[in-house]
């Protein structure tokens, strides 16, 4: 199974070799078809598993082709492919992109073994190996903003990373396992682990506060690595917090908490992502705000659900359901944006218009994605959002305290809403405004519709049978996470209220839309005090200060000393040159000629003058 | 006396003879390397063989004052480390000299000697012994440090044998402090001062911090460190990397286990001061670093920092830190010569020397900047590589001593690190318009770094490797 899984890496090193995109893309293909296949292989049984543990000594890392893992890591290989057939048309033929092709291979294969990975420690294995190909990802094309981008997301991911070691290790001493079920002993601290945990997913998730790198990232690497950036890699963070709700389970107390924090900060992050969505006006900026918004949906999901105990299997479902929807359809609207690149050279949205005609294909494609996000009935985005928002109202319920977020959440789904009427409406209609090169559909331009004709079908078919892929394809994924209400769920998807909130939610965003571009609206820039980025550079900036003062005070000090040493130093100085300049003695010239010079000779003499001296100073002593 | 001993300890005299000898002309490039592999398969052999633990006296000096070797399970781990990095240190520095010809003889003939007294270090059985070879260490590789003879060297020399004296002198007053309470100098398991005041075991201790800690680059003691980056580079790498700093550790984890020994340790109570100073400089090694252009400086107080790492564990006298601090030692040693081989190749063939003018190295040098690039992503301690594992059992550690605060320190240190080596990897590969190219591996200066870049793999993967001889070792300091 390791040999499957790492064939996207296998196929990015032999890239290296390879100077043509053609062939580079073929052969990730090819490698992916045989991951995909050996994982299908698995799954039915047809193979036999035989190299899940990579048993080294002393360690022992452990895959699992089974559960919700093995959905999503599919997930991946669909998207990876996508995002290969798109890099065809993206990159230029004889450009040499074996980089490319490799950071996108190890990422790839670094989110296969945190889907796949049977313990904490794989999953960890698998997540750092992610973040770092990520990385080189995002700075791809070395520019400017690309390289700030890179470093605010390389160091948060660190962070994260380093959180989730100590929690880890946190883990492990309290007992003596990695296990996703393990079981604490009494004097554990559970709730400091799960927040550890929590933080460090969280950074990967986008969950705010430590969203800030995810806006500039994403909008900043080549497009078919933002779209598999955002439609998978950052479901390794919800994957991840799932995980830890799981590992929290066994202490109901601790997990009714989390379950709330993760819940807030679900709401506090789908609001924060679709209010700086609305203002935005790049294409693939606003995507990748939508990107921190639909992973609020996702946590609000899982929140609920541990929250709410054996009981809330709605949240856990719809939270796992719009983790493959969103995967999707945000993959999909990354290429549809990058496909409008292709042809505009810029995403500005109020400066394109009329794209349906000279992409028809993308239109249609960008119009099932964005029907699917904003939870247009019979898409997917409907029916985990129906599902979540079924958990919510249970949650506010039982505690009747949460019933604003309630309201939150539909207002929210307006936003969403209003957000993408804006993104078909000023991209694909009216007339363009500007000159735009109409495509020739070349053999690669055939590759990138089919990749978003891919995307473009599991949209459709994930939302064609909600019952039937959330009760007989999520459930028994999820089997094993019983205390998060995986045995108690029902799907009653499409209800006279459900299709009466959503038509809210449409009938709202119109509104907000008409308003918006009747008053202006979408043009308001924030003060910049209200930034993250704002404060936290700040408090570098008074980090370099101080640095700068201490090391200045430092300098002085030294520089003190040193004029307090010049004095000695001199004379030793003068000592050694009336060395130097001693007439050459016949001894010297001789050892001269055998290649051995003063400063030896100087160095052998002190040797053995201290060997000399150890005897009497050894006396002393008896 | 044991023979094997004798060869590790002696042969690099003879080594270091032929070398010296004019009328065996390619001495210089055969010798050093020949006495490299047999020191190593030596010291090998210690450990396979039996009764590599008695003591075998050379010389009895005076009554109770004997230059004595023995190979107990510390002293052979860092012979071993030593030995074993000290093959592809000399292969690489073959190559590097015929780039760099500049008194060829002369450097080999101290190089080799270096060996010898790094093995003295490692394998001697008493304290006077051990005080005998840390003074010999400093002799001989002073003139490799000013072996350039430009200003700086020589500057950079005269501050490394100030520091160095002055540490060798309070280690001697430590020695007689020693000799003075216990009456002997044997380095003996439970320690020699168990039964003394607090207030000599106090001081001895102090002594042996100010002494030892100049090698091991404790702040404030660490100055000569960064000013010795002068040093040709496979001085740097070995010298500065694994044997002159690691004896220091070494110095400091031999005297307090074996000469003031874990009880008296605890007695004196210091351990949280010691500490103290650990993590600041863990800490300040690495802001300095941070701040760094040149990049063997920046190598350099990276291994201040790094070094941090090993003294905790020693300070800490809790075996859990303890055993992680082993496994830095060596794994440090593996990560950090790695470093400064890529670095001397980089100086090699670009003359390049400054971070910021190596946009783009990575394309020009694939290899050695792979090497580069996992080497660092072990010093930040990423998974797989041996960084993780050190880490890994200093966090098991700190938590086991009940010393949580270690691990923010440490966790500190590994954004620090991030800070200033992630830079490096991504001008390398990420900055300029460099075509690839392949430098070909035939060179030692390019597969030395190579080869030592995959066994931190291989030691990072595997931890059975190193994992059973640290915690022996620790058994054996600590009961």
């Amino acid at each position: 199974m390791w040999l499957f899984v790492l064939a996207p890496l296998f196929a990015g090193v032999l890239c290296l070799a390879l100077r043509d995109l053609r062939r580079q893309v073929a052969l990730s293909v090819v490698a992916c078809l045989i991951a995909g296949g050996g994982l299908i292989g698995l799954w039915s049984g047809v193979l036999t598993d035989a190299g899940a543990e990579l048993v080294l000594p002393g360690a022992r890392f452990a895959l699992s082709a089974q559960g919700i893992g093995l959905l999503l890591a599919g997930f991946a290989l669909l998207l990876w492919l996508a995002s290969l057939l798109f890099s065809l048309s993206w990159f230029q033929p004889h450009q040499d992109n074996s980089r490319y092709m490799l950071l996108l291979g190890a990422t790839c294969t670094g989110i296969l073994i945190t889907f796949l990975g049977a313990d904490f420690l794989t999953l960890f294995l698998g997540f750092e190996l992610m973040s770092l190909a990520s990385w080189g990802l995002v700075i791809h094309t070395q520019k400017e903003d690309a390289y700030s981008a890179g470093g605010l997301y390389l160091y948060l991911g660190m962070g994260g990373g380093l959180l989730l070691l100590t929690s880890l290790a946190l883990l492990y001493y309290y007992t003596g396992s990695f296990a996703f079920d393990a079981r604490f002993p009494e004097t554990a601290p559970v709730a400091a682990i799960a927040l550890l945990m929590l933080a460090g997913f969280g950074v990967k998730a986008g969950m705010v506060p430590v969203h800030i790198w995810l806006p500039e990232a994403h909008p900043a690497a080549p497009v078919p690595a933002s779209a598999l950036l955002s439609g998978i890699l950052i479901k390794t963070g919800a994957y991840g917090v799932l995980r830890t709700l799981g590992l929290a389970a066994s202490v109901p107390a601790v997990l009714q908490n989390l379950g709330l924090t993760v819940l807030l900060l679900g709401i506090i992050t789908m609001t924060f992502g679709v209010v700086m969505a609305l203002l935005q006006h790049e294409a693939k900026r606003m995507l990748a705000f939508h990107s921190i918004s639909q992973m609020g949906y996702i946590l609000t999901g899982l929140g609920v659900a541990a929250f709410l105990g054996a009981q809330g299997g709605e949240g856990l479902v719809g939270g796992v359901y719009h983790m493959l929807n969103h995967s999707v359809f945000k993959a999909l609207l990354f290429l549809t944006a990058g496909a409008v690149y292709l042809h505009a050279h810029h995403l500005h949205m109020y400066k394109l218009g009329g794209m349906y005609r000279i992409l028809p294909f993308t239109f249609a494609f960008a119009l099932v994605a964005a029907m699917g996000i904003t939870g247009f009935p019979g898409l997917n985005g409907f029916a985990s959002k129906t599902i979540i928002h079924h958990g919510l109202v249970t949650a506010v319920q039982a505690l009747p305290r949460l019933a604003w977020t309630e309201k939150v959440f539909t207002v929210v789904s307006a936003g969403t809403v209003c957000s993408f009427i804006k993104f078909i409406w000023f991209i694909f209609a009216g007339e363009p405004k500007e000159e735009v090169t109409p495509p020739r559909y070349t053999p690669a331009t055939w590759m990138m519709v089919a990749g978003m004709g891919l995307l473009a079908l599991a949209v459709i078919a994930l939302g064609v049978f909600p019952n039937f892929v959330s009760e007989k394809v999520l459930v028994p994924a999820l089997g094993g996470l019983e205390a998060l209400g995986a045995g108690h769920f029902h799907a009653h998807i499409y209800s006279g209220h459900s299709l009466l909130d959503i038509g809210k939610a449409f009938a709202l965003g119109a509104v907000i839309f008409v308003a918006g571009v009747r008053w202006h609206l979408f043009h308001i820039s924030l003060p910049q005090w209200l930034s993250m980025r704002y404060w936290g550079q700040l408090v570098v900036q008074g980090a370099e200060a101080s640095l700068t003062g201490t090391e200045r005070s430092w300098d002085r000090l030294m520089a003190a000393l040193d004029s307090k040493l010049e004095r000695w130093e001199h004379a030793g100085e003068e000592l050694l040159q009336q060395m130097d300049c001693r007439p050459r003695s016949r001894l010297e010239r001789a050892m001269s000629i055998i290649n051995l010079n003063f400063d030896t000779m100087l160095v052998m003499a002190v040797l053995g003058l201290i060997l000399l001296l150890y005897f009497p100073l050894a006396s002393l002593f008896a | 006396m044991n023979v094997l001993i004798l060869i590790a300890v002696a042969l690099p005299v003879l080594g270091a003879v032929a070398v010296w000898l004019p009328s065996l002309r390619r001495a210089p490039l055969v010798a050093p390397l020949l006495t490299a592999v047999l020191v190593a398969l030596a010291v090998a052999g210690l450990k396979l063989m039996p009764g590599g633990g008695e003591t075998s006296t050379w010389w009895q000096v005076a009554p109770g004052l004997s230059i004595a070797f023995r190979a107990d399970e510390a002293a052979w781990l860092f012979a071993m480390l030593a030995a074993a990095l000290w093959v592809p240190a000399t292969a690489y520095a073959n190559s590097y000299m015929a780039h760099h010809r500049h008194k060829v003889r002369r450097f080999f003939t101290f190089f080799t000697l270096s060996l010898t007294a790094t093995m003295g270090i490692a394998l001697s059985a008493n304290f006077f012994t051990l005080y005998l070879f840390y003074e010999l260490l400093t002799f001989v590789t002073w003139p490799l440090v000013i072996h350039n003879e430009t200003p700086d060297a020589r500057r950079a020399g005269r501050v490394y044998l100030i520091y160095s004296l002055a540490g060798a002198a309070v280690v001697l007053a430590a020695m007689v402090a020693t000799w003075w309470v216990a009456g002997t100098l044997d380095f003996t398991p439970g320690g020699l001062l168990a039964g003394a005041s607090p207030a000599v075991i106090r001081l001895t201790v102090i002594l042996l911090t100010l002494g030892f800690g100049v090698k091991a680059a404790v702040m404030p003691l660490h100055a000569w460190l960064p000013a010795a980056m002068v040093a040709p580079t496979p001085v740097s790498a070995l010298l500065h990397a694994v044997a002159v700093v690691n004896a220091g550790c070494f110095g400091l984890l031999r005297t307090f286990y074996s000469v003031v020994g874990s009880a008296a340790l605890e007695a004196a109570a210091l351990s949280t001061s010691l500490l103290a100073l650990a993590s600041i400089t863990i800490i300040i090694g690495s802001i300095f670093a941070l701040r760094q252009d040149l990049l063997k400086r920046r190598l350099a107080y990276s291994t201040v920092s790094q070094l941090g790492y090993i003294t905790l564990g020693v300070f800490s006298g809790s075996p859990g830190l303890l055993l992680g601090s082993l496994m830095h030692f060596v794994n440090h040693g593996l990560m950090k010569i790695t470093l400064f081989f890529c670095a001397g190749a980089i100086i090699t063939r670009t003359g390049i020397e400054h971070i910021s003018k190596m946009e783009g190295i990575g394309r020009r040098m694939p290899w050695v900047m792979g090497a580069f690039t996992l080497a660092a992503l072990g010093m930040v301690g990423i998974i797989p590589i041996n960084g993780f594992q050190s880490k890994w059992f200093l966090f098991q550690g700190a938590l086991t001593a009940g010393r949580p605060e270690v691990i923010v320190i440490l966790l500190a240190s590994a954004l620090l690190n991030a800070f200033y080596f992630f830079p490096i990897i991504g001008a390398a590969f990420f900055k300029g318009e460099e075509k690839w190219q392949s430098e070909g591996l035939s060179s030692a200066l390019i597969w030395t770094p190579v080869l030592t870049a995959a066994l931190c793999i291989v030691f990072g993967l595997i931890p059975s490797l190193l994992h059973p001889l640290a915690a022996e070792t620790v058994q054996s300091l600590i009961n």
